[in-house]
């Protein structure tokens, strides 16, 4: 895919979610500048992440919405490319994982924030809420990955932003949802 | 009420806490829009709840609420909601309401304000009678507030429970399968003391049908899929012969993807 239908499918489902909020950056490639401190801890409750982040949602191979639902979220501060990675999921599983590359770095972080290859200094914390790892006897809600990777190894802006997840949820049936595109550093 | 005909819809809520920007808006106002314009018309519809992802001592409580109303507005039947746990602190395990360990929560008093009070609604569970023109069937909702729970509510729902009806739906938001979760677990026991036809909860955000416990759980209103299925509502309809046409639709295509028959006893059909 050439780099304008990158950016295209980028605006469109930036588009396709948030045309009825109220929040800046939504029809933008703009990765706006963390303005309070966001720690890699798994927990993505800093107002940061759901008031100032750039976010799309991924899509299946259908165009629609990716089912289990997942989500990426983008903030950058001096140093570093923060990332949060949203995954709804039934029934978490140590190996469930997202495929993540932002420029030249290309990485696979799993349900416990376990990094693939282990990248020199890039940070990963895995967050479950209401989910407990590796039990299928109950229903999970969710599972969220903090990225922090260091704006040194990403290269100049624009960055191209790869994102992509496959579960399988308890029908036992492989799903799989992607985003793509480049985005600018505010 | 010439005869029973309902619509079930659950779980409403943004990915994140406080993230009113991702408050699924649009996925919601379709369900509303597609219910009402379901021919036969749908008279009322109950929730299973959370309507809303907000901090206790935040300030989205209305906010939330309010996109979830603008939504509903669309649809002008009645609705009945039950409680779910992020109408209290959000915690699976947490439990509201006076005397209760997380208190009266701002989010437990506004959704109280907002859903409830005005169709006459004064306690976080209740329950609503239908009865046919010529009393040949009736049909009782018992709504639990699983995250409210306390001695009241129990002795409460024992007692309705055993009034007699045709039919007995008992709403809740948490399934059988979070149930040993909440507060509530003690719930089990009573529902399973008394005739049951369906129990309707929401809270993991799908759909899923288990006869064996005659449970459907409908929590694809907006919240973020956690499997396979689509967001849509469930339509419940009465059959001449007094079964029960259960079936799950998809918002976008109102295609059904899931019918079932039972019978006045939760037996299939």
């Amino acid at each position: 895919m050439r780099v304008r239908e990158l950016i295209a499918v980028a605006a469109l489902v930036a588009c396709s979610k948030h045309h009825d909020a109220p929040v800046k950056h939504l029809e933008s490639d703009v990765v706006p500048r963390a303005q309070a401190a966001v720690t890699i801890d798994g927990n993505w409750e800093e107002p940061e992440w759901s008031h100032r982040a750039w976010r799309a949602q991924f899509t299946g191979s259908d165009g629609q919405l990716a089912r289990p639902s997942s989500e990426i979220r983008v903030l950058h501060d001096d140093h570093d490319l923060l990332v949060a990675l949203y995954a709804a999921d039934e029934n978490i599983e140590t190996r469930d994982a997202f495929d993540f590359a932002a420029g030249p770095v290309s990485l696979r972080v799993d349900a416990t924030g376990k990094l693939t290859p282990a990248v020199p200094g890039v940070r990963a914390k895995a967050g479950l809420d209401e989910g407990t790892l590796d039990d299928a006897r109950d229903d999970d809600e969710e599972w969220v990955i903090e990225l922090a990777i260091p704006l040194a190894q990403i290269g100049p802006s624009p960055v191209a932003i790869q994102a992509a997840r496959c579960d399988v949820p308890k029908d036992n049936v492989q799903r799989c949802g992607q985003w793509s595109g480049r985005v600018r550093l505010e | 009420m010439s005869d029973l005909r309902f619509a079930v819809v659950g779980d409403t809520r943004p990915p994140n806490i406080d993230d009113i920007s991702g408050y699924p808006t649009s996925i919601i106002t379709k369900i509303w829009q597609d219910i009402d314009t379901e021919s036969p018309a749908v008279p009322f519809v109950v929730s299973t709840g959370d309507y809303m992802f907000a901090s206790t001592n935040g300030t989205q409580q209305l906010s939330q609420l309010n996109l979830y109303m603008g939504a509903r507005s669309n649809y002008h039947g009645t609705q009945y909601p039950a409680m779910g746990n992020h109408e209290c602190t959000g915690a699976t395990a947490s439990n509201c309401g006076a005397g209760a360990a997380d208190g009266i929560t701002k989010n437990m008093a506004d959704w109280m304000t907002m859903m409830l009070q005005p169709i006459g609604i004064s306690k976080p569970y209740y329950t609503e009678t239908f009865t046919a023109p010529d009393n040949s069937w009736s049909a009782k909702f018992v709504f639990v507030a699983c995250n409210a729970w306390n001695t009241t509510q129990s002795a409460w729902l024992t007692s309705a429970l055993s009034v007699p009806t045709t039919y007995t739906f008992v709403v809740r938001h948490e399934g059988d399968s979070a149930l040993s979760q909440t507060p509530c677990s003690a719930s089990s026991s009573i529902i399973a003391a008394h005739p049951l036809t369906l129990k309707i909860v929401g809270h993991t955000h799908t759909y899923a049908h288990y006869a064996s416990s005659k449970e459907i759980v409908v929590g694809n209103g907006g919240a973020p899929l956690t499997s396979g299925n689509n967001y849509g509502y469930v339509l419940v309809t009465r059959q001449a012969n007094g079964n029960l046409l259960v079936q799950e639709k998809d918002y976008q295509t109102g295609a059904v993807l899931d019918t079932f028959q039972i019978t006045p006893t939760g037996a299939g059909a």
